[in-house]
């Protein structure tokens, strides 16, 4: 690829949004809708910035863009637009600009969550806190210390026959009889488990068990604020890169198993005490967790039996939601304090899908939504309001995503291409950290092949074009240069193979089919799906415009798509919190119908097909339904 | 009359219908069938050698063992019409976790010629079987089989279950199969081990009529 | 660290998706392993092109059927995975390998496996082939038949580095089929082939110095 002509990252360009005044700045080759969002607009209201909708039009009144690419071009052509008109989704800016922007893509409210943080709307949460007033004890009062705080509580619960936990008395008599007698009590139903000072609320943890990362989550269980979150690696991958590796190493003997589980514990527990020290926490204010992750994290934390998920029928040792208390996995946190493992769906759809389900609002929400969470295995539901069906599967999308299977392919760290995109006719990239490039990373991966694509340097089929003048056909096929040996970290060429291609054909399609075969199953097509929600640390980064372009995701009509983060983190949150959505987790893993997808023939034929690249098209066949007849015609005439 | 070197040629070239008619032939002309029987196996070493230098492949031994197994069918009688006695029990196996039984069932065989009582204990036998085998037959020698070098385990396993019955002290015991040799032996603590199956004969042979000098 | 691989066939693909491409790499082929004696002799050529050439040779094999005992190279170290064979890699430990074969012996094939087999004809389905043209059908059946008769079971091993399961599968149902075994699959991985790519060589490992020769005891627990 040729180097920038702006770079990248220096220019500074300032956007300003007429009519609010809203002005961000932001690098040259940024589009219009990332500098909207930067700016807290949403310039997308159709298809999320997928490049589907057409319905992202601003005009841009003063400054430089980079001209329209062809698609962008031939959707503006078919239109009867004024000068200046462009799509949010596909123009980048050249110089400082000013754009119009329609006044519906002003938000309204909370829907700029980027984050995945869906604010916490049931709060019943388990654990209860009261203030106590108490008077210490004398020769007229020589009540235990169990019947004074009872009787207290019983006044200001209103209701009575309080349990009192042995650890929570040596809780109390500690810090009463240091002179505070007058103490929150943390209550769990009738169990009085802990206690601290006043003003000490009750804290909870939710924790995401990821393969690559762990997330937790400091939460307030009064006010169910969150108070601080922290990511960390995952410890077991020395042990395993994939999850299954790591079972394997679990079931060859118990000593490993215990070991995984006790590192993965620890990790948790050190992640803990760090937020608690940020955010001015004693550990004895945590009295409630709640913890989400695939069914292979789950087994390892909980230290449960796993060969019998390695081999054929391929079964949970425990899929229902699991309630211990948090000493039995070390952490000494509230004397009364217990961990919540919501329940799974079933194979290896896991915990943390459910935790997405609920997030997203996927089981109750009135659109018909499709949700994915993609990583070496891929989640998918569909959920259709309407007949009430509630589809899940797992497809075995394969490491291209971390890196895996391509020549120069890695994880996204310092030096990975993670963005590649058209500028001038030229193709550009940028790395993690801005580094030199030392290797492609997921997301770079998607996006060049969408550019690839865009520029017919590869075929429907997935082959090299060996005219084109940036590939060479090497010792062992083709390979499409993306970065020479003088521009990259280690000094070698970074490149895109044939096989590179095919192995991303095979990745892509398995999620693509098992897409259409759930959407096949529930007895929808395509156009009736009214949302794509794409969660996971991966999908953050995953450009869905080029995922939709090589055929990863399916192009739905009238569908938004939307980029949620790390859903199951916030779902994890919303059990922690309420008794209700922990019922309501339990619903979800009840009526979600796992499919078994090589049982369909439709699946094996979707796949076949799907690993094949969509036609290149331009969005005229949508905009065409919305003009007036004869423009269409011509429209029509003028497509490829 | 056939001489023994057609019939060691036909075996090694594979050629059954001739190997059969030859054997049968030669029998018919009284040719003492131990001698026959060692043709057969100076024809099966033959293939062995063939099958090392790549001449021949899997199948061309699977083939062999077919050949000899029929012959060995014809000679049995003739073997066991010399003797009144027999010469002592053997009891064999394949050990736990291998299926392997070819190589089992030649020696198996050529020790039931040579007039042994053998007590086959079938494949993926554990070391408890082996044991109770033993008690009950009264057999003093024990061959262990294995092709794969997960049997090493088992095999030592099985040597172990002796000591612990307290009766390694009366029992010889002798492995062998595709990996075994020296080095294995001394590992699972055999007593000695074949290389083919004459050897794994003459090694039954040695310790039971030793036994009973 | 430079570092040059000798490696089966069955191990290969998954071995060079972990080290960079500029590894050198030897690849000898699956059907070796039906002669150790062989095998062994090829390997230590193999060894002694390598020896001096680099700091550390990787062998892409287990102890199979002791074809490594003995192996020894002068100059450059050697690791090799600790393991009876690649059925024991692909399960990921030596206990799981035990205990699989344990509960019920199996046949066993992995992605390798497959590879290697369509590559070179030298699977069970190729051998009835042969057989069956030299000496008919029926004796194939009987022979070939013979050989696999002890299999009641054939398990495909799936790690997440293989691609294209599809086309695995159907091989190897169809060899089930014809062999009259039950197909059954097993999650695997090439976790230890990653170890030994990264040179995290730990317990699962057998690292051999320069001029000491490979043992026996090497390789059992």
């Amino acid at each position: 690829m040729t180097k920038p002509e702006i770079e990248p990252g220096t220019a500074g360009c300032e956007v300003t949004f007429q009519p609010l005044g809203r002005r961000i700045v932001v690098t040259a080759g940024t589009t219009l809708l990332e500098a909207g969002r930067r700016a807290g607009l949403l310039l997308c209201g159709g298809c999320g910035g997928v490049g589907i909708c057409g319905r992202c039009r601003v005009s841009v009144s003063s400054g430089n863009m980079f001209p329209p690419d062809e698609e962008e071009r031939d959707f503006l052509a078919a239109g009867s637009y004024s000068p200046g008109t462009r799509l949010a989704c596909e123009a980048r800016v050249a110089s400082s600009v000013t754009v119009e922007a329609p006044l519906s893509s002003f938000p309204s409210g909370q829907r700029l969550q980027v984050e995945g943080d869906v604010a916490v709307t049931a709060h019943d949460p388990i654990v209860k806190a009261y203030q106590l007033q108490l008077c210490p004890p004398s020769l007229d009062d020589s009540r235990s210390d169990y019947r004074r705080v009872a009787d207290a509580l019983d006044a200001v619960a209103g209701h009575t026959d309080w349990e009192m936990l042995p650890g929570a008395a040596s809780c109390f008599s500690s810090l009463a009889r240091k002179g505070r007698w007058d103490l929150n009590a943390y209550t769990r139903r009738q169990q009085v488990i802990g206690f601290a000072n006043c003003g000490m609320n009750p804290v909870g943890v939710a924790v995401d068990v990821g393969c690559t990362k762990i997330a937790v989550y400091l939460v307030d269980l009064c006010t169910g604020a969150e108070l601080a979150a922290s990511g960390t690696p995952n410890p077991q991958i020395p042990y395993g890169e994939d999850l299954i590796s790591r079972l394997v190493y679990a079931a060859a003997s118990t000593e490993k198993a215990k070991s995984l589980a006790v590192m993965v514990r620890e990790c948790i527990l050190q992640v803990c005490a760090k937020l608690c020290d940020s955010s001015h926490i004693i550990k004895e204010q945590i009295a409630d967790i709640c913890v989400v992750g695939n069914t292979a994290m789950m087994h390892l934390l909980l230290n449960l039996p796993v060969a019998q998920l390695l081999s054929a029928p391929f079964v949970a040792s425990i899929d229902r939601d699991v309630d211990i208390p948090a000493s039995d996995l070390g952490w000494q946190f509230a004397p009364g304090a217990q961990v919540h493992v919501l329940p799974s769906i079933g194979g290896f759809v896991g915990a943390d899908h459910v935790a997405m389900i609920m997030a997203r609002n996927i089981d109750r929400c009135e659109k018909l939504t499709v949700g994915l969470d993609i990583g070496t295995n891929t989640e998918i539901v569909v959920r259709d309001p309407g007949t009430g069906s509630f589809l899940t599967t797992s497809v075995p999308s394969g490491p291209v995503f971390e890196g895996g299977h391509v020549s120069h392919g890695m994880r996204a760290a310092s030096g990975a291409i993670e963005k590649v995109y058209s500028l001038n006719g030229n193709l550009r990239y940028t790395t993690i950290d801005g580094t030199k490039p030392i290797g492609i990373c997921g997301s770079g991966t998607v996006d060049l092949l969408a550019e690839l694509r865009r520029i017919r340097c590869v075929d429907e089929r997935g082959h090299l074009s060996k005219t084109h003048a940036l590939v060479e056909s090497g010792r062992s096929g083709a390979r499409f240069l993306v970065a020479p040996a003088a521009d990259t970290g280690h000094g070698r060429d970074i490149v895109l193979t044939q096989q590179d291609i095919t192995q991303v054909q095979l990745a892509k399609a398995a999620i693509f089919a098992g897409i259409e075969t759930l959407l096949q199953l529930t007895g929808v097509s395509p156009d009736d799906v009214q949302q794509l929600v794409v969660a996971g640390a991966f999908g953050s980064y995953l450009d869905l415009r080029s995922a939709v372009s090589i055929g990863m995701l399916p192009r739905f009509q009238n569908a938004e798509y939307l980029q949620v983060g790390n859903a199951a983190g916030a779902g994890a949150k919303l059990a922690l919190v309420s008794k209700s959505e922990r019922e309501r987790a339990r619903k979800i893993a009840e009526k979600a119908k796992r499919i078994e997808l090589k049982q369909y023939a439709i699946f094996d034929r979707s796949m076949a097909r799907a690993t094949r690249f969509p036609e290149l098209r331009s969005l005229i066949s949508h905009a065409a339904s919305q003009l007036p007849v004869s423009v269409q015609d011509e429209a029509r005439s003028g497509s490829d | 009359m056939p001489s023994l070197e057609e019939i060691k040629n036909a075996l090694a070239e594979l050629n059954e219908d001739l190997a059969l008619q030859l054997v049968k032939d030669a029998l018919a002309a009284k040719t003492p069938a131990f001698d026959v029987l060692k043709a057969c196996q100076d024809g099966m070493t033959e293939v062995g050698r063939r099958f090392e230098c790549q001449d021949y492949f899997v199948s061309d031994l699977m083939m062999s063992g077919e050949i000899f197994k029929q012959i060995g069918a014809i000679l049995e009688p003739e073997l066991k019409a010399g003797e009144a006695q027999t010469v002592g029990k053997v009891v064999f196996g394949t050990v736990k976790g291998d299926i392997h039984d070819i190589g089992k069932d030649i020696v198996v065989n050529m020790l039931k010629s040579a007039n042994f009582e053998v007590i086959d204990l079938g494949v993926d036998v554990p070391p408890e079987k082996f044991v109770a085998a033993l008690k009950e037959s009264g057999a003093t020698v024990l061959g262990l089989s294995g092709l794969l070098t997960l049997a090493f385990d088992s095999m030592k396993a099985t040597v172990q279950a002796l000591q612990t019955a307290g009766m390694r002290e009366k029992v010889k015991v002798m492995i062998g199969g595709g990996p075994v040799d020296g080095n294995v032996c001394r590992v699972v603590g055999a007593d000695d081990w074949g290389a083919d199956a004459q050897h794994a004969v003459r090694l039954a042979k040695g310790w039971l009529t030793s036994a009973h000098a | 660290m430079r570092m040059k691989v000798i490696s089966c066939r069955v191990m290969i693909d998954e071995m060079r998706s972990f080290l960079p491409a500029d590894v050198e790499t030897e690849v000898l082929e699956i059907s070796r392993h039906i002669r150790p004696k062989q095998l062994k002799q090829e390997l230590q050529s193999a060894i002694d092109r390598a020896d001096g050439t680099c700091d550390v040779i990787l062998l892409g094999y287990g102890l199979c059927s002791n074809a490594v005992v003995g192996l020894r190279a002068r100059k450059s170290r050697m690791v090799v995975p600790k393991m009876h064979d690649c059925i024991g890699v692909f399960l990921g430990s030596h206990q799981a390998y035990v205990d699989e074969m344990n509960r019920e012996p199996a046949f066993f094939l992995t992605q390798g496996y497959v590879r290697g087999y369509l590559s070179d004809h030298s699977g069970p389905a190729d051998e009835f082939e042969k057989v069956a043209q030299r000496y008919g059908k029926e004796k194939a059946e009987k022979i070939v038949g013979e050989m696999m008769r002890p299999y009641k079971r054939l398990v495909y091993i799936k790690t997440v580095q293989a691609t294209d399961l599809e086309a695995d599968r159907q091989y190897a149902a169809a060899m089930a089929s014809k062999f009259n075994m039950r197909y059954e699959e097993k999650l695997g991985t090439s976790e230890l082939l990653r170890r030994m790519a990264e040179g995290k060589w730990d317990t699962d490992f057998v690292v051999v110095e320069p001029g000491r020769e490979i043992t026996l005891e090497d390789f059992l627990r």
